[in-house]
């Protein structure tokens, strides 16, 4: 709650980001700072990603997790990054600007991410942790690591009360924020869904600007952070919707390589591949859709295409094998469903009414608006337009996705079939494939669009320039993206009505909030100090009554402290026990007494 | 022998797929205009909301049908940290439903780290749901009298 758990949390996202940006520099080198700019997205969760596999194979390697751990395992990554570059002789990146043209109706898509950005960091700075799915699962788990510096038996083991044979990989990155931000703040971790959040965007942002243009980019950008249930779940505190990120951007490299075949894109897929599967149980199910996708889009060419793409898979399952290894041997679970693999056999009544929901779920306009509906027309249309093999990709996805969600609501009969959030997780499920889907449509559309182009036309992700009026369409761009970035918290300084906000600057609220103020000539009472524990506030008592100030009592401050003090004191009397007490090496202080 | 192509029907084939394309890029953008406005107000009001809260409140986040801040605050100050503590749930629990006790445990478990949930009725510490702290085995000393029939106690 305090700036300085925010300024941790943010140093710690930006190791994540340092971490990946030095690795993308290893594999494939930077030209320009501005190329390490626009692929940020990108960096961070590839950072965020490594962090997840290091920390996971620490703690299953037994390796105490201290704030040691959380800073070794990014710097760790940044110098195999370094190393890896130096290796292959990639040079530092140039400081030529290199500042895409933006079209006004960009500027204006521009403006609402950041008006967004903006308006959910103050939603989730104060939020309390209240979804219960987070508290006794993820952050529960995530308090335990940071606490007991491991993995502890009672709550990853055989007899892991909640969330059984999860990986623990999302609650490290948790604990990790808990050292950042120096105590457990869980009001405050909301702030690193803030950051994931961000870092998809940008990752997707970054990935697809100089490949589509932005009439078709911005829209579908900012359309997917207004869904329904994105919203509602985008700083709860659950990790499907990190890992939907993780396998979103994961299915749109895996999509660009098929299209270019640049190098890079695999390694980096295969990183969030494996912390997808360090992340959720059902990482491994959406990993399979993507990767079943691309191995059926890349038919015509599987000789050159499968062998790498089987080699993302390979490795991703590698990645997670410390965990699978430890959950065997520790927590003597296998990872599979409460009655295995193939419990969806012994209830075959189950499928077409679970397959109803999913699909009931993916098309449902109060959840996911028309997103399913457009990804599948833009495959179509890309599939008139000629461009077989991203349209394949989309087409296969969707329907490798929705097999295995509703093999997943299948092989469970504890659940009900209903999209109760409570009773069954299809919601969050499907989350997974439409947000995967959401990162391909742009691409898809731009290849229709193009046509019977491989490439998109030279510069598609950016106005065409030349000439005063095109400076001058540039400069009122960027002037509307100022103005929407600077006029929202200028808006919330001065408290314009209008847009519903508050005046005055930000509230930091802190302990100190229950300390009472004296009012003049009021009866007062005379705090000895605050405690956390009982046994201390005895100790303070004590000490009370031996500086001769009186009898103290100890109460709860409403702030999460003890308040040990002598009540009902005159303030006549007040400045001669405020002496008395200081003089015996005591800090007293003065409060007003609710009782008089 | 590939057959050739009408270039006109290609052409019309092309302007329908630029169609499309531009359809659902209209699409996207009546969306976002609907959404926007309503998703900023939305996170405007619970960034509200937030602010609003207290200490308590907003600490302990939902205390549903389950919990009671107090009690948890008082355990805080009471147990040491390596403490254990069982939880008990008695015939009088009052408002069951399907996932009360596991909640109700789940609550305490998790804001009572790193003290340690046990099943031992040696533990020295016990939260009774609704339950006679004389019917327990031991001398419970009765600490905290919470909402919801939820009693701290120590074994002695």
């Amino acid at each position: 709650m305090t700036i300085r758990a925010i300024t941790g949390l943010a140093l710690l996202n930006l190791s994540f980001a340092a971490a990946g940006a030095a690795l993308l520099w290893g594999l494939r080198g930077w030209r320009r700072w501005w190329d390490v700019a626009r692929l940020g997205g990108v960096a961070y969760l590839l950072g965020l990603a490594g962090t997840v596999v290091l920390l996971t194979l620490a703690l299953t390697a037994g390796v105490p997790f201290s704030g040691w751990t959380v800073v070794a395992a990014p710097a760790v990554l940044l110098a195999g990054g370094v190393a890896l570059a130096l290796r292959r002789g990639h040079a530092r990146p140039q400081l030529k600007p290199r500042i895409a043209r933006l079209t006004v109706p960009a500027a204006l898509g521009l403006a609402a991410l950041g008006v967004y950005f903006e308006a959910l960091f103050r939603s989730a700075r104060l939020m309390p942790l209240s979804e219960w799915d987070a508290w006794w699962c993820w952050t529960l788990r995530a308090k335990a690591i940071f606490y007991f510096h491991g993995l502890d038996q009672g709550l990853f083991g055989a007899e892991a009360p909640r969330c059984p044979g999860y990986p623990p990989g999302f609650s490290a990155v948790e604990a990790a924020g808990f050292h950042a931000m120096g105590s457990v703040d869980v009001v405050t971790l909301h702030v690193q869904y803030w950051f994931l959040a961000l870092g998809f965007v940008g990752a997707l942002a970054g990935l697809l600007a100089p490949r589509v243009r932005q009439s078709i980019l911005l829209p579908f950008l900012v359309l997917v952070l207004l869904l329904p249930s994105f919203t509602s779940r985008v700083t709860d505190g659950r990790a499907d919707l990190p890992l939907d990120y993780l396998v979103a951007v994961g299915a749109l490299l895996v999509l660009l390589w098929l299209e270019a075949g640049r190098a890079w894109h695999l390694p980096v897929a295969t990183v969030l591949f494996g912390a997808a599967l360090l992340t959720k149980r059902e990482g491994l199910l959406l990993v399979v859709c993507v990767l079943a996708a691309a191995l059926v889009a890349s038919w015509p060419e599987r000789r050159r295409a499968w062998p790498p793409l089987l080699a993302v898979g390979g490795v991703a399952v590698v990645l997670a094998l410390p965990w699978r290894l430890w959950l065997m041997l520790e927590g003597r679970r296998s990872g599979a469903p409460e009655g295995g693999y193939l419990e969806v056999l012994e209830h075959p009544g189950r499928v077409p009414a679970s397959l109803r929901l999913v699909a009931r779920t993916l098309f449902d306009y109060d959840l996911w608006l028309l997103l399913a509906p457009l990804a599948l027309v833009a495959a179509l249309l890309a599939l008139v337009a000629g461009q077989v093999r991203v349209a394949v990709y989309t087409a296969v996805f969707v329907a490798t996705s929705v097999a295995a969600c509703t093999w997943a609501i299948s092989a469970e009969p504890a659940l009900e079939i209903t999209q109760d959030y409570g009773l069954n997780p299809v919601v969050r499920l499907v989350g997974g494939p439409v947000l995967t889907l959401a990162a391909l449509t742009p691409l898809v559309l731009e290849r229709a669009w193009a046509g019977m182009r491989a490439e998109p036309a030279a510069g598609a992700g950016e106005a065409s320039s030349g000439g005063a009026p095109a400076r001058r369409r540039t400069a009122i761009s960027r002037a509307i993206v100022l103005v929407a970035v600077l006029g929202y918290p200028l808006s919330a300084l001065a408290g314009y009505s209008g847009l519903r906000l508050p005046g005055g600057l930000p509230d930091f609220p802190a302990a100190e909030e229950c300390v009472q103020a004296p009012v003049p000539g009021g009866q007062v009472r005379l705090v000895l100090g605050y405690v956390d524990s009982y046994r201390a506030a005895d100790d303070l008592e004590e000490r009370g009554r031996e500086a001769g100030v009186g009898d103290a009592v100890t109460g709860h401050d409403g702030c999460g402290r003890l308040r040990v003090f002598v009540p009902g004191v005159p303030a006549s009397a007040a400045r001669a026990l405020v002496a008395r007490a200081a003089a015996a090496g005591l800090h007293p202080t003065l409060e007003r007494d609710p009782a008089s | 022998m590939t057959p050739e192509r009408d270039p006109s029907r290609t052409q019309r084939q092309g302007a329908a797929v630029r169609l499309g394309v531009v359809l659902c890029v209209i699409a996207a953008l009546v969306l976002v205009a609907l959404r926007l406005d309503d998703v900023l107000g939305l996170f405007d009001f619970r960034a509200d909301r937030n602010a609003a809260l207290g200490y308590l409140e907003r600490s302990y986040g939902d205390e549903g049908v389950v919990g009671d801040r107090e009690v948890v605050e008082e355990a805080l100050a009471r147990m040491p940290p390596d403490a254990r503590y069982r939880v008990v749930f008695g015939s009088s629990f009052a408002g069951e439903h399907r996932f009360t006790r596991a909640l109700a445990a789940d609550f305490l478990r998790y804001h009572l780290l790193p003290r340690r949930r046990t099943d031992s009725p040696s533990a020295p510490w016990v939260f009774c749901y609704g339950c006679d702290p004389t019917s327990l085995p031991g001398r419970v000393e009765v600490l905290y009298e919470g909402r919801n029939g939820l009693l701290l106690g120590r074994t002695t």
